[in-house]
Formats: C-alpha cells, structure tokens, sequence
C-alpha cells in the first residue's frame, strides 16, 4: 500500500512506538489512583511525555493537558473562550472542529482571509477584522486540505495588540513546523497526536497559557474531597482515566520528532510534494508559497471522490472530498468538486511518489 | 533517620518538584500523602531524608511556591508541619 493519508492519520509509526504502547499495556496501571509500582509508572509514563511535550512545544509542564484528539481541545478551548452569540474571528481555511463548536454556540462568525498561499492578505484581513474587539479569535496553523501555512506569529503579535485571546489549531503543523505557545502569547495550542507527532489515534494535547473551563467533569485523583473540579492545570482538564498506552505511544512519537527534528521532516514532505506536483498531468494543481507537505488537486475529467475510488483499487490511500473543512473550499472555489489531498509523512518515498504520478496519469489518460 | 514530607496539590507538580530535585542531587521519594496530612482528599508528596531537607526546601521555594506544606516526622510516627 502506498499512503498518502497522513492528514488524517499517520499510519506508519516510529518503531519505538508499537513495543511502547504493548509495554503501558502490560506493565502501566491508572494515573494518580494508588501508591503500587504499576501506577507510579503509569504516573512516569504521561510525566514525562508531558515534559516532552513542554520542551518541543516551549510551555510549562503543567500547561500540557492531554485530550482525545485535536477536537476535543479546540472544544475545550472554545467553551472557555467564546459565550453564546459572541463575536469570534477565524480564517478562511478552519475545519469543522472549529466551526462546529462555533455554530453550536451561534456565535457570529467574522471571517478573514480567503486568499490561497497569500500571507500579506491574511494579514491584512486579520487586522481589519481585530479591530471589532471579538470574544476570541481562532485560526489553522496550516490548512488540512491545501497545506497554507497560515502566519500564525504575526497573527498572534496582532491579537496581542488588540487584545484579543488567541486559539491556534495545530493539527496540521504540530510536528514539522516551530510553535511556541511562550512566544504566540496564545490562549491555547490544539493538536492531535497522531498526526505528525506520530502518537496513536486517541491522543491529543492542549496547550494552555492560563486557565480554561472543563469539558468533563469527574474523577482527578487529587482534591477529591471536593465537590468542584481542580483550579489548577493539567488535572482541571483531565477527568477520568488516561488513555496511558496511547500516551506512551505518543511519547515515543514525540521523541522520535525530536531526534529527527521537525525542520527535517518538513524539508522532506515538502521534497515529495515539490516533485508529485512537477509530475501530475490532467490534474488542477493547488500549489504556492507558505505550504507544507500537503497537496490538494481536481482532476479535469473525472470527479475526485471517483478517482480516490480507482486508486483504492490500485492500493492508494488518500482522501478526496471536503476534508472536513468546507470554509477552506468556499474560500478556494472548490466547494462544488471537493478536491483529491495528498499528505505525506516522514516515511514516505521519492519512489512512491513516481509509482503514484505513474498510476494517476494512466487513470486520466482513460477518461 | 528523620523523615521530612513535602506535599503537593496533584501528582503533577509533586513529579515536577521530583525532577527538580534528582536535578540537584537529591534523592526524593513520590508516595500517596500519609492520611493524616490529607485537607481535600487525594494526594502525593515527595519524602526526603533529615540532611537533605533545607536544600529541597530551598529549591522547592525559588521562583513560585511549588508544594503546599512540609512536615517532619517525629519519634513517635506522627507527622508534624513544619513552620515556612
């Protein structure tokens, strides 16, 4: 199978990761349930893959709560931040788990920024939109469909001036690209880990700057003579039982990233990508400046949930459709066709790739 | 040997101070707080040996406040705070 899904999951881990996850199995308990060695390395376990976490991500150690997926913190994050009908500024280029906490809170939704692989205009729309003094404001680091790489730090400097809490999604870029959640002065970071933190699915982490309204209310293993949950981060975040194999999992996957650097793992999606869109024939192509490893096209004579369909047969694994985001296709004008995404991971290949244009062009060249 | 206890709110920030203190030197020993210094139910604390109790204390104290009181144990098997 050739996989060029990693946007939605990465599907090849680390080595280190599989004996990782099989060890928590076996040998770690619960978190801050009881004094006996399998709790205590359970306890070492998600300690140290929140350190991790801290160091790659420059935030304190207890600014790290771990969540399911990128999801679950964006709602975190959203109910914190965002009242009912409240005013709230995003990108052109969010996915439904920012919209949809959105819509359910019938928050008036501002809008900036709908231009493709086009910083200054983001910018500029970004300011404009600002200066209406919005409950918050939430915007993609990198775009899932059409891999725009969003310019978070300015964006953040911006929300800064105007005072405006920040909400990054970095679902997409957490992983390849530099985030600093001390830097961004944001409210708060969300993103899955097993994406290109390379941690099994039912993973995540929220970063947070200050403090922030639970989702779930339950058991902590701490205060629990009391009726409220905890002020303080992470346990205010994390009721019940951690997910600890999928943390461990996550951990190797974080120090996996580490040691090859996420600069390093960038260079070589964005080769991949370089080379699949200098080969693809019959295909409108979604290509510019500010992009990552990601690449959204439209074949021009076959619809793009078809074509995913024959390159399944042909043992492909990609996605086509809206992603998940269909402001980021209204905003690109491909609502109406959706679009065919690659998304390559540190372990694919230069000869993938070529075997993959090889397979597309004799498909298109049928039609 | 004396015994000192620091205790902290979660389990996080007693693992915070841990690393703090293997960091300088200091052996120190994560277990569930005694239930007799328990205020709001379930805790840990880091345990640590007569001579090294000053040192942790002064580490533990730099910058923001990281546990939430320390206590010695005294002859006779109870624990008694110790004044900041």
């Amino acid at each position: 199978m050739i996989y060029f899904d990693a946007a939605a999951t990465t599907l090849q881990k680390p080595m280190s990761v599989y004996p990782s996850v099989l060890k928590a199995m076996q040998t770690n308990a619960s978190v801050a349930r009881g004094g006996y060695l399998a709790a205590q390395s359970a306890a070492q376990t998600v300690f140290s893959c929140r350190q991790a976490a801290a160091e790659l991500f420059d935030a304190q150690t207890e600014q790290v709560a771990f969540t399911m997926n990128a999801t679950h913190g964006l709602n975190i994050a959203i109910g914190t931040l965002v009242n009912e009908g409240d005013l709230v500024v995003v990108s052109g280029f969010e996915h439904n788990a920012v919209m949809r906490p959105l819509y359910a809170k019938n928050a008036k939704i501002l809008v900036a920024g709908e231009h493709l692989f086009d910083p200054e205009n983001t910018l500029e729309a970004f300011d404009a939109a600002l200066k209406k003094r919005p409950a918050a404001a939430i915007c993609t680091h990198c775009s899932n469909v059409f891999g725009y790489i969003l310019p978070i730090e300015k964006i953040a400097e911006l929300c800064q001036s105007y005072g405006v809490p920040l909400i990054i999604d970095a679902s997409q870029s957490a992983g390849i690209l530099p985030l600093s959640l001390k830097n961004t002065r944001a409210d708060f970071i969300a993103m899955p880990g097993h994406k290109s933190l390379y941690g099994p699915q039912g993973t995540g982490i929220l970063l947070c700057a200050n403090g922030a309204k639970p989702l779930l209310y339950g058991g902590t293993g701490s205060n629990s003579a009391d009726a409220l949950m905890p002020d303080f981060l992470p346990d205010r975040l994390e009721a019940g039982t951690h997910n600890v194999c999928g943390i461990a999992g996550l951990l190797a996957g974080l120090r996996y990233v580490k040691k090859r650097s996420p600069k390093a793992i960038m260079e070589h999606e964005c080769r991949l990508r370089t080379l699949l869109a200098g080969q693809m024939e019959h295909v409108r192509i979604f290509t510019g400046n500010a992009q990552s490893g990601v690449l959204s096209f439209v074949p021009k004579d076959m619809d793009c949930e078809s074509f995913a369909s024959a390159l399944a047969q042909k043992n492909i694994a990609l996605r086509a459709g809206l992603h998940c985001a269909p402001l980021a296709h209204k905003s690109a004008g491909t609502f109406d066709t959706g679009t065919v995404r690659v998304s390559f991971s540190a372990f694919n290949t230069r000869q993938e790739v070529l075997q993959f244009a090889q397979i597309c062009k004799k498909l298109l060249q049928k039609t | 040997m004396q015994r000192y206890c620091f205790t902290f709110r979660s389990i996080t920030s007693a693992m915070q101070a841990q690393t703090l203190l293997k960091q300088a030197g200091i052996p120190a020993a994560l277990m569930r707080t005694p239930s007799e210094l328990r205020t709001h139910g379930c805790g840990y604390c880091l345990s640590v040996g007569e001579k090294s109790y000053f040192a942790s204390e002064s580490i533990l104290m730099q910058g923001e406040k990281r546990y939430q009181k320390s206590y010695q144990r005294t002859e006779h098997g109870s624990w008694q705070e110790v004044e900041a």
